[in-house]
């Protein structure tokens, strides 16, 4: 009879993605939920100090047997690096917007990076980082653009409090800005920002990572 | 507005009503953009560009300088055949707007006396709060990329070797409709055929991959005289890619196609 460990690493073998907690729990079959993170927390530390070529990562809200980061060159060696090419400095800007202020609207992208986020919003798409959330209320109906659990795991973060802190306005900008927002009310759209700029907003994660709303 | 075309850079001296230290930097600046100009993602990085290098203070823009050096850099972006995107025009217009709002003494009507140069300066700073937001993202992108999770095919390909793209069964046979119309230069001497079987052309691809490792089609078809042999080649190359044993493939959609053994494909017969 293998140990719970044994199974744990024999299923984080055989997946190419990241497993989450749940699915773990019901393969397993016994142990809860919390037995489950203990032994993977073990887990990690066993693989860390025993010098392992892998590592247990948490990436994409799940756990994944990843190789170590200085084994990186002799990878690409064997692989010939074949792998997807980076992003553009234009879509990392607009990736960047759509992460921290998701759901937003192409035209509020736009406005933010003062140019036309049309080709990079298509290549995020194409590329699964980005998707369509919903539609906006707003005139036209216009539609909302959020980030994808292919993100999370692009980025190697387990979710969208992992992202670094959005550094603030100017403090001289920052009083009228917040005497405009209390004027301004009409802004209905809920920003991610808020969640991972400021401590005192709710830290529970706007919808946005539900991809149910792909209309 | 008509009258503030982009097209004429030379604005008056700078004037007073704005800060000084305007004359002396411009003379370097320009010689560093001639010698250097990057990429710009758009007017709002082109003017953070412009901030950046003279290290001016983003909530006290010196508006002429900055007028002047942008629509020099636009010059200068019109003479390398850069493509000046609309965006960079509408950008120039309203840097000249509010510079001839900082000219003109205020103006009673206006409830409260606004800096002409707020809202740009708005824009500048949430621009710069997310291209900051992209280096953080680009960061994280190049840390994940040294971390590989399993499913990567490990072959050791030909580093010359260019990406070759799996083929459809359709392009197969447009190839072989291209090969057989090729005029097969005529057997002189008649023989008696003896028919090919499927699986003899099988083993002869096989084998004739395994030593060559990589046929083109054309190549393939060659090993076969008379047009019957070719089309039970081409079953039999159908079979072996059905089997998994050769691979089909091309460097782009209407390039010619490879034929490749797959690795690790026991020789089964002598």
């Amino acid at each position: 009879m293998p140990t719970p460990k044994q199974i744990l690493e024999s299923l984080l073998f055989a997946s190419d993605a990241p497993i989450g907690l749940a699915t773990l729990v019901e393969v397993m079959a016994g142990p809860d939920k919390d037995e489950i993170r203990t032994y993977l927390d073990e887990m990690a530390i066993e693989f860390e100090e025993s010098h392992r070529g892998v590592a247990l990562a948490e990436i994409a809200g799940g756990y994944q047997l990843l190789s170590r980061k200085e084994c990186a060159p002799w990878i690409e060696k064997m692989l010939r690096s074949r792998r997807k090419v980076r992003l553009s400095r234009a879509g990392l800007e607009t990736l960047a917007i759509v992460a921290y202020k998701q759901p937003i609207t192409k035209t509020e992208i736009d406005g933010i990076r003062g140019v036309d986020s049309s080709g990079s919003l298509h290549t995020l798409l194409e590329r699964n980082l980005v998707l369509i959330a919903g539609r906006s209320k707003a005139v036209g109906r216009p539609l909302l653009y959020a980030t994808s659990q292919e993100f999370f795991q692009y980025m190697g973060i387990n979710d969208l409090t992992d992202l670094p802190e959005l550094k603030e306005l100017g403090s001289v900008l920052e009083e009228r800005e917040r005497a405009q927002m209390e004027l301004a009310d009409e802004d209905a759209v809920p920003s991610v920002e808020s969640v991972v700029a400021s401590e005192d907003a709710d830290p529970a994660p706007v919808e946005a990572g539900a991809p149910e709303g792909a209309a | 507005m008509s009258d503030e075309r982009p097209d004429n850079p030379v604005m008056e001296k700078p004037s007073g009503l704005l800060r000084g230290g305007d004359t002396e930097a411009s003379a370097p600046a320009r010689a560093a953009i001639r010698v250097n100009l990057p990429a710009f993602e758009g007017p709002l990085d082109l003017l953070l560009h412009l901030i950046q290098q003279d290290e001016i203070d983003i909530t006290d823009i010196p508006i002429s300088k900055i007028t002047r050096q942008y629509l020099e850099t636009l010059e200068l972006m019109r003479e390398l055949d850069l493509e000046v995107a609309g965006e960079f025009l509408v950008m120039a217009a309203t840097l000249m707007r509010i510079k001839a709002r900082l000219l003109l003494p205020p103006i009673i009507e206006e409830q409260e006396e606004l800096d002409p140069r707020e809202g740009l300066v708005r824009q500048l700073l949430e621009y710069r709060r997310f291209k900051d937001a992209a280096k953080d993202l680009e960061r994280l992108e190049a840390e994940r990329r040294l971390l590989f999770e399993r499913g990567a095919p490990a072959q050791l390909e030909d580093p010359e070797a260019s990406e070759l793209l799996p083929v459809s069964l359709f392009r197969l046979l447009e190839a072989l409709k291209g090969a057989l119309a090729r005029r097969v230069p005529s057997v002189i001497h008649t023989i008696h055929a003896e028919p090919m079987r499927i699986d003899e052309a099988m083993s002869l691809l096989r084998e004739n991959l395994k030593t060559r490792g990589r046929l083109l089609f054309a190549e393939m078809l060659d090993l076969f005289v008379t047009r019957i042999e070719k089309i039970t080649a081409f079953l039999g190359l159908l079979e072996l890619l059905k089997l998994g044993d050769v691979r089909a493939a091309q460097e782009d959609a209407f390039g010619p196609i490879y034929l490749e053994i797959q690795p690790g494909i026991p020789a089964n017969e002598e």
